[in-house]
């Protein structure tokens, strides 16, 4: 109980009293999941500087959600991010990057300007966080899926469940 | 004698494909196969005392970024095919009840 | 020198993917075929591309999250009588063809270095948007090819949510007037 008073300004007791794994793990994941996805906005936002691009800032972004999903329970994950708004999400990278694509076509080579800054430097960011939001999203939905199945002996068959059905 | 080393890898992985019962052995198969084919294409993009391609010239040489940019994505999607094919192992557990490709063609 | 790190590195891979294939236990493959993913990072980071090693650690990290959860259960972690005969028989025939292959090519192709071309900025340096060169030509000079494997990761991904599709629980009325 006194762990808890010394921290309960810092966040809302709420959170770390839910179901879901240790208050060890939910503590440190409390701490963590802030500078995760600032880490995976990191790295898309300054993929044409550093070693690192599109593909990498999706990933990560998407582990900030794997880790939310084992420390809390995929109903938590799925409060901030939605199913259908995931969905979506992943439609409207894949689109946007095949604008990108039409814009840079057309206005080759001087969409591509040199520079460092992050407006200055042309079409090669926004190409970036367009394929980070489409590969953020479809992992996050295939982690969603496979975080709530289980197959189960009902009636002599096998049947793939959900962990999360809703009770009639 | 690197290149031969990435060979055998690739060997492996496919002892792991065909000669394997179990279908979980037949994944890790495919995923180690994936590892040696991107390391051999890596392979040829290097050079001796080479550096990484990152744009301030220096006088040692720089290794070869373009086989680098078709194994960057490469790998992403070989994430992709590790979901697909665990997919398709779970409605093979749900359907046989086994991992083991004899015994579903006995059930059948 | 680093020739022979890096060879020290392959054969520590081909040793965990021998322990990994042959092993009885299925925990400890999925765990084996992890520790290849992470040598195999420290190798890209010696071979000079230091984009590839982060993304294949990461890539290699969720690997592992997906096979752990979807394969191991607790009345399957043990696999018995694992090899098929006609299986190695084909890949005994295959082996053999690949060693006559290695032996009439090797000669020619050794030190292979000698035979790879060098490469030139010169096409590259015009479009230099960017400090990031690999990135960069993802994006500008191989983007058909970009756009071809992003298409073939979300075909993937839609496919497996297409296979994972919920079945509704319904209870069998019979039972529940018995």
């Amino acid at each position: 109980m006194t762990e808890e008073s010394l921290f309960e300004s810092a966040k809302p007791e709420k959170t770390l009293q839910e179901p879901g794994m240790d208050l060890g793990v939910k503590r440190a994941a409390t701490w963590l999941r802030g500078f995760f996805f600032l880490f995976g906005f990191y790295c898309t936002l300054y993929g044409h500087r550093i070693p690192s691009g599109g593909f990498d800032g999706g990933i990560i972004v998407a582990c900030t959600v794997i880790l939310l999903m084992l420390a809390w329970g995929s109903h938590h994950a799925h409060m901030k991010l939605g199913k259908l708004v995931a969905w979506n999400l992943q439609g409207i990278g894949a689109l946007l990057f095949f604008i990108f694509i039409g814009i840079a076509v057309s206005f080759f080579p001087s969409g591509f300007s040199s520079g460092s800054m992050l407006f200055q430097a042309g079409l090669i960011p926004w190409m970036n966080i367009s394929i980070a939001l489409t590969v953020g999203a479809s992992l996050f939905m295939v982690f969603s899926i496979l975080a709530e199945l289980r197959v189960k002996e009902v009636a002599g068959k096998r049947i793939l469940l959900s962990r999360t059905r809703k009770k009639r | 004698m690197i290149y031969s080393l990435s060979l055998l890898l690739i060997l492996i992985g496919l002892y792991g494909i065909i000669c394997k019962k179990n279908v979980v052995k037949i994944i890790l198969g495919i995923i180690i196969m994936e590892y040696g084919i991107n390391l051999f294409i890596l392979l040829l993009g290097w050079r001796k005392e080479a550096v990484a391609p990152i744009l301030d010239l220096s006088k040692n040489p720089v290794a070869d970024p373009v086989p680098q940019a078709m194994v960057l994505t490469v790998i992403a999607a070989g994430l992709g095919l590790v979901s697909l094919m665990v997919a398709l192992a779970i409605r093979l557990y749900e359907q046989y009840g086994t991992f083991d490709t004899t015994k579903m063609k006995e059930e059948e | 020198m680093i020739e022979v790190i890096i060879g020290i590195f392959i054969v520590a891979m081909i040793i965990g993917a021998l322990i990994a294939l042959e092993s009885k236990d299925l925990f400890s493959a999925v765990i084996a075929v992890g520790a290849i993913g992470l040598a195999e990072s420290v190798c890209f980071l010696l071979l000079g591309a230091p984009e590839l090693a982060a993304s294949q650690a990461v890539v290699e990290a969720l690997t592992l999250v997906i096979l752990i959860r979807a394969t191991i259960r607790r009345d399957l972690t043990s696999v018995e009588d694992d090899t098929e005969l006609f299986g190695m028989g084909f890949y005994f025939v295959l082996l053999i063809i690949t060693a006559l292959f290695l032996l009439h090519a090797a000669p020619r192709f050794f030190p292979m270095q000698d035979f790879l071309p060098t490469y030139s900025e010169k096409y590259l340096l015009p479009l230099s948007s960017s400090h990031n060169l690999v990135d960069e030509v993802v994006l500008t000079n191989r983007l058909i090819d970009t756009v071809g494997r992003t298409a073939a990761l979300f075909a993937a991904i839609v496919g497996t949510l297409a296979i994972l599709r919920r079945k509704r629980f319904k209870k069998p009325k019979k039972e529940s007037h018995d």
